[in-house]
């Protein structure tokens, strides 16, 4: 994967987390971090901190994307995403 | 035409003067008929009248010139003749006929104008004669003669000569042309009807009871009679009803609404003071609409009509690049997943109360509620508990649960569908255990509460001095004396109540409470059948003002004269359900239109409007519309399509459930020019098939009751999260 394609989100406990761009654009919130026009310190760097997510729940997130990108190019694949108790 | 029926009618007369008439008939244009009723001289002596009515067609040729000349009298006349021929006075010999087509003489000649300008001189002509003096010659008919200076004769003739032109060949345009006017005209059953508007001098009155009365049959009777009784409308009155009935055609909407206002009981005042309003010039709109549409139809058979007046192309292929599959929200599957293993949920601590009320409310649909999890939502110090379905909840358990909460915080608690738990005793000793004891609390939904009594409510409102908003429907068990006792103790503060099917409290009995609650803004009081006009009238007239919404579904006894009061005093009226009034006329409508013009939220539902007024409250008051139900409104079709297309442009909810006048094409133009819309309910839609639904190029709209797919989820997804308070929240965050 090239760098420019590509965002790290970093979790409260410092675990960083590359992603495809495409999958991070899942995320409103994400995408309005790297999309905006004004000069954010993520659109500079190209990565994302949550001090208050955690590390489980932050890789939780990223599957998530990725899932949600399959579900919307193969619809007819009922796809499961999976949620332990755990987390 | 005239010749014929009127041969058909007397028999015993037949004279060549009918022919003449015939002649004198056939060209009918208005202008004719205008010269006519101009030129001839008001000569005939009343005695010769009188003896041309009773006699026969001879007579008729003789009334011809009557007719034209006494353009005045004749309105009079047919006034007199229908009132003569609404009595027992049936004299002219076609007293078989007489009564009723007498009656419908009347009103057709009425119904009949196709002239609009012949309309107006009638009408003037008619106002200027005295009505009053034709009310009183009913029945004289030596007075009738006299006296008649009006257009009625005119009137009359014409509509005479409408009815002939409408038995013969031309009949099938001109029945065509009434039953479009018709439609959704209320029927005037009555010739007392059409002698009270003839007494009022209003034309339109007559014209109205005309039309309901089209029916070959009747025309063929009345021509008859007409010809007998008005002894010489006849060549006359078949030209001036022939111009009469293409005035009448035209002009029938206009003078349609007039009539139906006149038409009710007496409470609706019967003037036409509101013609000068929006909502009069909508409706010329939209009959510009219409008669654009009914002129280019042409030879066209009227489906083609309809459909070539809502210009709509589906695409076709879009659809299938358009993935309507949306991906769930991790949001919602992370929702899923608890629900589905609540148990093991140990607490709700740090939870945003949004996130509270999803998952108690997809608890309660699944029916997987239980004394676990409301534990968990009462612990700690809880600001709100939302709790849709309370009727797994025994006493004993909500007792429990509640004795030990710290309510001192709760600002909303909803328990609705509580009647098992919640009885007096039990709300003494857990929410009012105390006065005071629930000192923030604004939002108080107690639906379905039926063993709660006047003194559960007492108690409850001293403890809750904040409360500014209350459900209490389906409460069967309170009285009238409970509005008093809120009137009391929370008069002030109260801004939101609801009294749904509390079918023990009487409107009337607590209409003094109501109006003690100065800041009302909110009244609900649906499924009450005390609710009447005079209660409407007196509590809006008190405290209409601060009202932002009117809930009066299934009030039935309420008329057009609310809906009057209403838009009158309720300036500020953001939402109104009217649903199953099926006493409302279409003036209700012309009463919103011209009186609450920022009406976001309409829910009719089974109520006899038309189309054209739907249409044309659409065109006033359609930009701050966002929801809009028109379940069941049958007649709604592509005019309303058009001013929905048109105007609606912030419309969220749209239900056009059960209405099956609308076709492929309007729905999908409503679709795809209102960008805002998000839901749209089509139950009963059968008509609507996967040409609109493939074709609709919205991509956020969520189309409901096509296919029977489960239909909890799709309401579940649009509707916003369900606030049965909803102002609270608006009140909240100022």
């Amino acid at each position: 994967m090239k760098k420019e394609d590509t965002v790290k989100l970093i979790s409260a406990e410092g675990f960083e987390f590359v992603i495809d761009k495409e999958a991070a654009m899942v995320s409103q919130t994400i995408r309005n971090m790297l999309t905006s026009p004004g000069s954010f310190a993520e659109t500079e760097h190209g990565e994302v901190t949550f001090p208050e997510i955690s590390t489980t729940i932050l890789e939780k997130i990223c599957q998530y994307f990725y899932w949600s990108l399959q579900y919307a190019r193969f619809c007819f694949l009922l796809l499961i995403f999976w949620i332990g108790i755990s987390v | 035409m005239t010749v014929l029926r009127s041969r058909e009618v007397l028999p015993t007369n037949p004279k060549p003067e009918p022919v003449k008439d015939r002649a004198d008939i056939e060209p009918a244009t208005p202008s004719q008929n205008r010269e006519a009723a101009t030129l001839c001289s008001p000569e005939p002596t009343p005695v010769s009248r009188r003896s041309a009515r009773l006699a026969s067609k001879s007579s008729v040729s003789g009334d011809d010139e009557r007719v034209s000349v006494h353009n005045d009298a004749k309105r009079k006349r047919k006034l007199d003749v229908s009132a003569d021929l609404s009595g027992p006075v049936v004299g002219e010999g076609e007293a078989v006929l007489s009564l009723r087509s007498g009656r419908k003489v009347t009103k057709r000649s009425a119904g009949n104008d196709g002239d609009e300008s012949v309309e107006s001189e009638i009408r003037v002509e008619a106002k200027n004669s005295n009505a009053d003096s034709v009310a009183n010659d009913r029945g004289k008919e030596p007075v009738r003669d006299v006296s008649e200076e009006g257009v009625a004769d005119v009137v009359v003739e014409i509509s005479g000569m409408d009815r002939s032109g409408d038995e013969t060949d031309n009949s099938d345009k001109r029945l065509g042309g009434f039953s479009r006017e018709e439609k959704g005209k209320a029927k005037l059953v009555d010739v007392s009807n059409g002698i009270n508007f003839v007494e009022l001098g209003l034309e339109n009155e007559v014209e109205n009871s005309v039309d309901t009365r089209v029916s070959d049959v009747d025309h063929h009777e009345e021509i008859g009679v007409t010809n007998a009784n008005e002894s010489g409308s006849g060549s006359g009155n078949t030209r001036m009803e022939q111009f009469r009935d293409i005035a009448r055609q035209n002009a029938s909407r206009f003078a349609h609404f007039a009539n139906e206002r006149e038409m009710p009981a007496g409470e609706v005042p019967e003037e036409i003071e509101d013609w000068p309003g929006p909502f009069s010039t909508a409706m010329k709109i939209i009959r510009d609409r219409g008669e654009k549409l009914s002129s280019k139809r042409g030879a066209y058979s009227l489906e083609r009509g309809k459909t070539t007046s809502i210009k709509w192309i589906p695409k076709i292929g879009h659809g299938a690049g358009r993935s309507k599959v949306s991906v769930p929200s991790l949001k919602e599957l992370s929702l899923k997943i608890l629900v589905k293993n609540a148990d093991a949920i140990t607490s709700l601590e740090n939870v945003p109360d949004a996130l509270r009320h999803k998952l108690s409310q997809m608890l309660c649909d699944s029916r997987g509620m239980n004394s676990h999890f409301l534990d968990l939502l009462v612990r700690g110090s809880p600001t709100e508990i939302r709790l849709r379905d309370c009727s797994w909840l025994t006493e004993q358990d909500f007792t429990k649960s509640f004795e030990g909460c710290d309510t001192s915080n709760l600002m909303v608690l909803q328990l609705d569908r509580c009647g098992r738990c919640m009885p007096d005793y039990t709300v003494l000793s857990t929410l009012a255990r105390s006065l005071n004891s629930l000192p923030a609390l604004t939002t108080l939904s107690l639906c379905g509460a039926c063993r709660l009594s006047d003194d559960g409510l007492r108690a409850l409102a001293s403890s809750a001095p904040a409360l500014r908003c209350l459900n209490l429907s389906q409460c069967s068990l309170l009285t009238s004396t409970s509005i008093d006792i809120l009137a009391d103790s929370l008069g002030s503060v109260i801004q939101e109540l609801y009294i749904n099917d509390c079918q023990r409290i009487d409107a009337m009995l607590i209409l003094p409470a109501l109006k003690k609650l100065n800041h009302l803004e909110v009244l609900s009081v649906a499924g009450i059948e005390t609710v009447s006009d005079d209660f409407v009238g007196e509590f809006i007239s008190a405290g209409g003002h601060n009202m932002k919404e009117l809930v009066l579904s299934d009030c039935v006894k309420l008329t057009d004269f609310s809906l009057k009061v209403i838009a009158e005093s309720c300036p500020g009226l953001c939402a109104l359900d009217i649903s199953n009034l099926c006493k409302l006329t279409d003036f209700a409508i012309v009463y919103l239109a011209n009186g609450c013009r920022a009406i976001q939220t309409l829910k009719l539902c089974r109520n006899a409007f038309s189309d054209e007024a739907i249409a044309a409250f659409l065109e006033t008051s359609g930009e701050s519309l966002k929801e809009l139900s028109l379940n069941n409104v049958k007649k709604v079709a592509d005019n309303t399509a058009l001013s929905l297309a048109r105007r609606a442009r912030y419309l969220i909810n749209l239900d056009l459930s059960w209405c099956r006048n609308l076709t492929n094409e309007a729905v999908g133009l409503i679709v795809d020019s209102c960008s805002s819309l998000r839901m749209v309910k089509l139950f009963g839609c059968t008509q609507i098939t996967n040409v609109f639904l493939d074709g609709h190029s919205n991509p956020e709209v969520k189309i409901i009751g096509l296919k029977m797919s489960p239909v909890l989820e799709h309401l579940k997804v649009p509707d916003p999260e369900e606030v049965p308070l909803q102002y609270f929240s608006m009140l909240s965050s100022l």
